[in-house]
């Protein structure tokens, strides 16, 4: 096994920290998958990590300079999972902030470990490096069946969130209100965000909400038909998995993209051109 | 307060001295620095200046800054007097103030940095406190009242002259490495050779657990300092959460930093200085590594050993008013080639004494015969020449007590203690 790839282009180092900051307020504990053409950071859907579970995926080249990724094996097994804690990730890229290069490589030191290494412009001729040792748990082939992508549910109601910082705002206010909020929303665009206690009822309504696209020969997915359009269809979720996930958005995609479940799951899906995160909130049992 | 001595009436004089605006932000980010490592500080009036020390409960970092008279509008150390009478009548020239209720003064530096005209401090003997009035625009005049306690004087014992490594850069240079190590992280270790220096987390535990956390390591081309004199090839390991506080202090301050050390167990001591306006020496204790056996020491602690002065051989001296107007302290950029920042428009100080200004001279009397308690000899050390003083263990006394009488003991006076009180 091995792994080592390496990034010049400041941009794309910027880039790069974007993701992996808005990994880290996601969750603590990261899988990632190293394939020939990907990488991907999975939290999958198990039970301790509440329900919650989210998918992202980006392409090396649109990343990294150079790539190199030999997996367990050259066949079927060509490809590397590892354990992570993600703060230590977004602490090791952080010192990358104005860097000239970044290699991230997989080494082994008393424990497996995932090696950042960076070089920062300095006042001598030589270049100031930076190593950090990040210890990682290999993943065994035995389990990668757990990290495969997870399949999109029959979602009722599909569209476009309004902009993030304003959804953010307004969670933010209403997580003061309760610890549980409905999300609700309709296939002609319509959506609100509720809170309810015994004393006070808060609803924020947002209408005319583009709704995604149904390309028939592409990935997506058509919303239910059985589903009457103008139906609200709702999903009462824990209020700090959805800010968390929120407040931590560093990535400025196109647009995200809400599917609800009726009474079952919130699926969000970020659109950008290098990057796509999937991130699913099963609903609070009542 | 006005005493009469053999008949003569002698007007004693308690210390009075008036910062100018522009020099009491460096002042309260001293104590800012001061707070994040000990809890009480030491006012000091000498005649050079007014030095604020302060130690550590594990007696493992000491702090000596000193802002020297030309910073001052009006500087008074208070009167020394050669005296026969009882202790009830000292003048109090030292004391020592909680350094939380210090800082409540010198809270927001922004605001001071704003606002404050000028800063007087006054030691009131009568009332028992010392009074800190800030001056500040708008005709507004915030005084606090604050109780000190009559203290010994605090010296640490040690001779940063003869330390063989020797490192000088910027302090951005420090800085913007130490921010790529985990603020939980509690000590560092820096090895230095002549081609290289790395700093690298350092944990003193090999358990699994320890195995789990991130390791974090920075090297640095000697290019990258002033001065890059390594006598010893070695490793000392030291605290970082202090440095931080150094680091902090020093960006205010805006002066290349110098770094002494030797091996593990000797302080290292991080010094910067403006000659003729201001010193300051951190000394913070290094582990002891003992590389012959298993475990390495705990952080070296050293203790004090100070004890109140019961006769004070001081002769009169007439309390000195710098008449020179005070001098803020220019920013002094570091010059990789030209060590020595230059203040063009700045006159020499007029009543500067014998501060050597061409070298570093350790402030602190480095002394002491058989005074030790639990005196060891330093095991790993070998003293290249005989003339070399013993140096202890760091974990015994690292301070001394100040009795100028101590000095008739036949000790090597290794640098000669400019800031005698005697005036000598």
């Amino acid at each position: 096994m091995r792994f080592r790839a390496k990034v010049v282009n400041i941009d794309c180092i910027h880039h790069f920290t974007n993701v992996v900051n808005t990994i880290s307020k996601l969750l603590k504990k990261c899988s990632i998958r190293l394939t020939k053409e990907k990488m991907f950071f999975i939290l999958p859907d198990q039970v301790a990590n509440g329900g919650v579970s989210m998918w992202c995926e980006l392409k090396q080249a649109n990343f990294f300079d150079e790539y190199r990724m030999d997996g367990v094996n050259e066949y079927e097994l060509n490809e590397i999972y590892l354990e992570i804690v993600a703060e230590n990730l977004c602490r090791a890229i952080k010192s990358a902030n104005n860097a000239k290069s970044l290699k991230i490589k997989l080494t082994k030191k008393q424990v497996p470990c995932l090696t950042v290494e960076i070089e920062l412009p300095s006042l001598s001729s030589t270049a100031r490096i930076v190593t950090h040792d990040i210890p990682v748990s290999v993943i065994p082939s035995s389990l990668w069946g757990e990290y495969q992508e997870p399949e999109m549910p029959d979602f009722h109601v599909s569209l476009c969130l309004p902009p993030l910082k304003t959804v953010k705002h307004i969670v933010e206010r209403l997580k003061n209100l309760s610890s549980y909020l409905t999300l609700s929303g309709n296939q002609e665009g319509d959506f609100a965000l509720k809170v309810e206690t015994e004393l006070v009822s808060a609803t924020t309504r947002f209408s005319d909400l583009e709704i995604p696209p149904y390309d028939p020969d592409g990935d997506s997915q058509a919303p239910s038909k059985l589903w009457p359009p103008s139906e609200m269809a709702s999903a009462r979720i824990d209020v700090k998995k959805l800010l968390q996930f929120l407040a931590g958005q560093q990535i400025n995609p196109y647009k995200v993209i809400c599917n609800i479940v009726d009474q079952s799951a919130v699926h969000f899906f970020l659109v950008h051109d290098d990057i796509s995160l999937q991130y699913f909130i099963p609903v609070v049992a009542v | 307060q006005i005493h009469y001595l053999a008949g003569l009436l002698i007007e004693f004089q308690n210390m009075k001295c008036v910062l100018p605006g522009a020099n009491v932000k460096l002042f309260a980010k001293a104590i800012h620095c001061l707070a994040k490592l000990g809890h009480y500080v030491y006012f000091e009036p000498l005649d050079t200046g007014l030095a604020l020390k302060t130690v550590n409960s594990s007696r493992s970092a000491y702090v000596s800054i000193l802002f020297m008279k030309p910073l001052f509008q009006v500087y008074n150390a208070g009167s020394d007097i050669d005296l026969t009478v009882d202790d009830d009548n000292l003048p109090i020239t030292r004391c020592k103030v909680a350094l939380k209720t210090l800082l409540q003064v010198f809270k927001s530096l922004a605001n001071i940095e704003r606002s404050v005209e000028t800063c007087d401090i006054d030691l009131d003997g009568d009332e028992c406190r010392l009074v800190f009035q800030l001056k500040c625009k708008h005709g507004i005049t915030k005084t606090h009242h604050l109780t000190f306690q009559e203290c010994e004087s605090l010296q640490a014992i040690f001779a940063k002259d003869l330390s063989p490594n020797v490192l000088k850069c910027d302090h951005k240079v420090l800085s913007d490495v130490v921010i790529n190590f985990s603020s939980s992280l509690e000590e560092i270790t820096m090895l230095v050779s002549p081609c290289k220096v790395v700093l690298r987390s350092y944990s003193d535990d090999e358990s699994d657990e320890i195995a789990q956390l991130m390791k974090t390591e920075v090297s640095l081309n000697p290019e990258e300092f002033s001065q890059y004199q390594i006598g010893v090839d070695t490793d000392v390991t030291f605290c970082l959460k202090d440095v931080r506080a150094i680091l902090a202090f020093c960006e205010v301050a805006a002066m290349p930093v110098n770094i002494h050390f030797e091996v593990g167990g000797k302080p290292i001591i991080f010094s910067l200085g403006h000659n003729g306006y201001f010193r300051a020496n951190f000394v913070i204790a290094t582990i002891a590594t003992d590389k012959n056996s298993q475990h390495s020491n705990a952080t070296a602690n050293f203790t004090t050993n100070t004890t109140f002065p019961t006769t004070n051989k001081r002769s009169f001296v007439k309390p000195s008013r710098s008449k020179v107007a005070p001098k803020p302290l220019r920013k002094v950029s570091a010059q990789k080639t030209n060590a020595k920042p230059q203040p063009t428009k700045l006159p020499q100080p007029k009543d500067c004494d014998s501060i050597n200004s061409e070298h570093d001279v350790s402030p602190e009397i480095p002394l002491q015969g058989g005074e030790q308690t639990n005196a060891t000899r330093y095991e790993g050390f070998n003293s290249p020449s005989p003339k070399q003083p013993c140096f202890k263990n760091v974990k015994t006394v690292f301070f001394a007590a100040t009795q100028p009488n101590d000095l008739d003991r036949t000790v090597l006076v290794l640098a000669p203690d400019s800031d005698n009180e005697d005036g000598t």
